[in-house]
């Protein structure tokens, strides 16, 4: 049999469920470790963000998504820094011990050396020379080469701990791998969750100002995308598309609608020849709607996910009073209208897509 | 206060023809539920907890689920690729020996066929019949770049087939540069390429 040929090998995997949300959601304490919210917490840096709702959903939430100091803006920096300023002075002290940061380096997952920070955790990704150089303690992860080789080795520090302090035994060995073999100034993409850094990070008055950071803006781009063929589906129908063939077929369709494909329009008429791709039909139909995606690109946090998603859950699929069943949910099994969102994190390795329903069913997919 | 027995009502995730109420009992914090994977058919009478004493002091959360399907689909049947025509005008912008008034410029824009026909010389020369015979659907074309979809046993044959190809187009020439990237394309269907993507580049 041909190489070609074969079929064995690393596949992607994709880990779908269907759910159900929690029945009352506190804003105040918002959950996160059920689905879909773990599947957010997840992903810990997302690149790209796509939200595809049909036209009069979009008209609900509108105001809330273009508002300028709304749950659709955010705002990331890109500095150059090195590994080892992270953890002086002021930066240290301010933002990981007392604040809350997430950072990401430069460098290719499995191919450069990564650094990043969430939750306090420093993360620091290397080949083998460079780990046997640093002396410090670490893990093995695989890279998808050869087996048994242990190319690529991850070293975890939770810096929030109090054993993470100046003169410590632990950190100054960390210092010094930091001063002596991770010295090389990278470019950095830095998010502050502190509410205060919306104002006092363009004003320069933060720790990270005296390493001139350039200050971007998340903001959303919204392309309506009119007269495209939906599948026919309610609420009732989610518990027959749970073979692989109709999931991953959902899947599809609601990727090319956030690509913007010609051909989930209504008048495209291409060659089969040219292309065989029809929008799938799930024994019910389809019907001609317009559709909206809305596209956030740049340093997303998984906390700017969450809130956009339950602004848009709780502003554009109201139930109707007399069609709710006293859980959160809805009884009309007949619901039709949905939203999908989708985050790329960044290295393109991880990818999820959540398709709400109104009401409380969820449809996750996880892409490996 | 007794804990209120599950009824089956509120145990029937599936069958569509039944209502699909919420399967929660109804306790006033819903946390630290422990999901179950429940398969859509389990009958109701079978999901009731498996502690037969309904007044134990522990209550038993299972009946708190909110995961009423979860799986994992492994071999999908498509892979997606994003291919990008890039033309030696677009590379030597400094040196003028090279310029000619291109034949494809590189602000200009693929089309279907186009698509088609720059793929199919290499599919043939790489694997003769059988090459040219795999079916391509074209997706998207914007610009210079352009997302197909191919059956997931094609997608090494497309791939390598790519891979270092050369030839012409017209008045311009072609080549096929591999670039093995770990980073996906950015504006595919990024979660359905197989992991280790190559994002071809077809100059032209």
């Amino acid at each position: 049999m041909l190489a070609m040929h074969r079929n064995d090998g690393s596949d992607t995997k994709f880990y779908f469920s269907h759910s159900l949300l929690p029945r009352y959601i506190d804003p105040h304490n918002i959950p996160t470790k059920k689905k879909p919210f773990s599947t957010f917490g997840a992903q810990h840096f997302t690149h790209r963000l796509d939200l595809i709702l049909p036209e009069e959903v979009f008209e609900l939430v509108r105001n809330r998504l273009e508002d300028e100091t709304g749950v659709g803006r955010a705002q990331y920096a890109r500095v150059y820094m090195k590994l080892g300023e992270l953890l002086q002075g002021d930066f240290f002290t301010e933002y990981i011990k007392k604040g809350n940061i997430t950072m990401l380096s430069e460098g290719r997952p499995l191919v450069d050396n990564v650094f990043s920070l969430y939750e306090g955790v420093l993360r620091i990704e290397v080949d083998r020379p460079t780990y046997e150089r640093c002396g410090l303690e670490g893990k093995p992860i695989e890279d998808g080469g050869r087996k048994h080789q242990k190319n690529r080795w991850v070293m975890e520090f939770d810096l929030r701990q109090p054993s993470m302090l100046h003169g410590k035994k632990g950190f100054s060995r960390l210092e010094w791998a930091c001063k002596n073999v991770l010295d090389q100034s990278l470019t950095w993409l830095f998010f502050n969750f502190s509410p205060t850094s919306r104002e006092s990070l363009p004003e320069g008055n933060e720790p990270i100002s005296t390493y001139h950071p350039f200050i971007h803006s998340i903001a959303p781009v919204t392309t309506s995308l009119p007269n495209v063929l939906a599948p026919e589906l309610t609420v009732a129908d989610l518990t027959a598309l749970y073979d692989q063939e109709d999931s991953l077929s959902l899947l599809e369709y609601l990727n090319l609608l956030s690509l913007d494909s010609p051909r989930v329009n209504s008048t495209d008429k291409v060659d089969a020849f040219l292309s065989r791709y029809a929008v799938p039909d799930f024994d019910n139909g389809v019907a001609e709607k317009n559709m909206v995606r809305v596209r956030w690109r740049g340093f997303i946090s998984p906390q700017f996910v969450r809130e956009l998603f339950l602004t848009v859950r709780t502003e554009g699929m109201k139930v109707k009073k007399e069609e709710q069943d006293g859980d959160g949910g809805t009884k009309n099994k007949q619901e039709k209208r949905w939203f999908a969102l989708s985050g790329l994190g960044f290295g393109g390795q991880s990818a999820y897509t959540v398709m709400q329903w109104a009401g409380r069913e969820t449809l996750v997919w996880v892409c490996e | 206060m007794a804990p209120k027995p599950p009824s089956s009502t509120l145990q029937a995730p599936a069958a569509t023809s039944s209502s699909l109420s919420a399967p929660t009992l109804p306790h006033p914090a819903p946390s630290s539920a422990n999901p179950t994977s429940k398969h859509s058919e389990q009958p109701p009478a079978a999901s009731s907890p498996p502690n037969p004493n309904p007044k134990s002091k522990k209550r038993k959360r299972k009946d708190n689920v909110h995961i009423l399907h979860q799986t994992t689909f492994r071999k999908p049947s498509w892979t997606y690729f994003h291919l990008n025509l890039v033309t030696p005008a677009a590379i030597d912008t400094t040196s003028t020996s090279m310029s000619k008034p291109a034949a494809s410029p590189a602000t200009a824009s693929l089309d279907l066929l186009t698509v088609s026909s720059l793929l199919t010389p290499p599919l043939t020369a790489f694997l003769g019949l059988t090459g040219s015979s795999i079916a391509i659907d074209i997706l998207k074309t914007q610009g210079c770049d352009v997302w197909i979809r191919v059956a997931r046993q094609d997608a090494r044959a497309l791939r390598a087939s790519l891979t270092g190809w050369m030839g012409s187009c017209e008045a311009g020439r072609i080549f096929t540069r591999t670039e093995e990237l770990s980073l996906q394309p950015r504006t595919l269907i990024p979660h359905m390429l197989s992991s280790g993507q190559a994002k071809d580049v077809v100059k032209g």
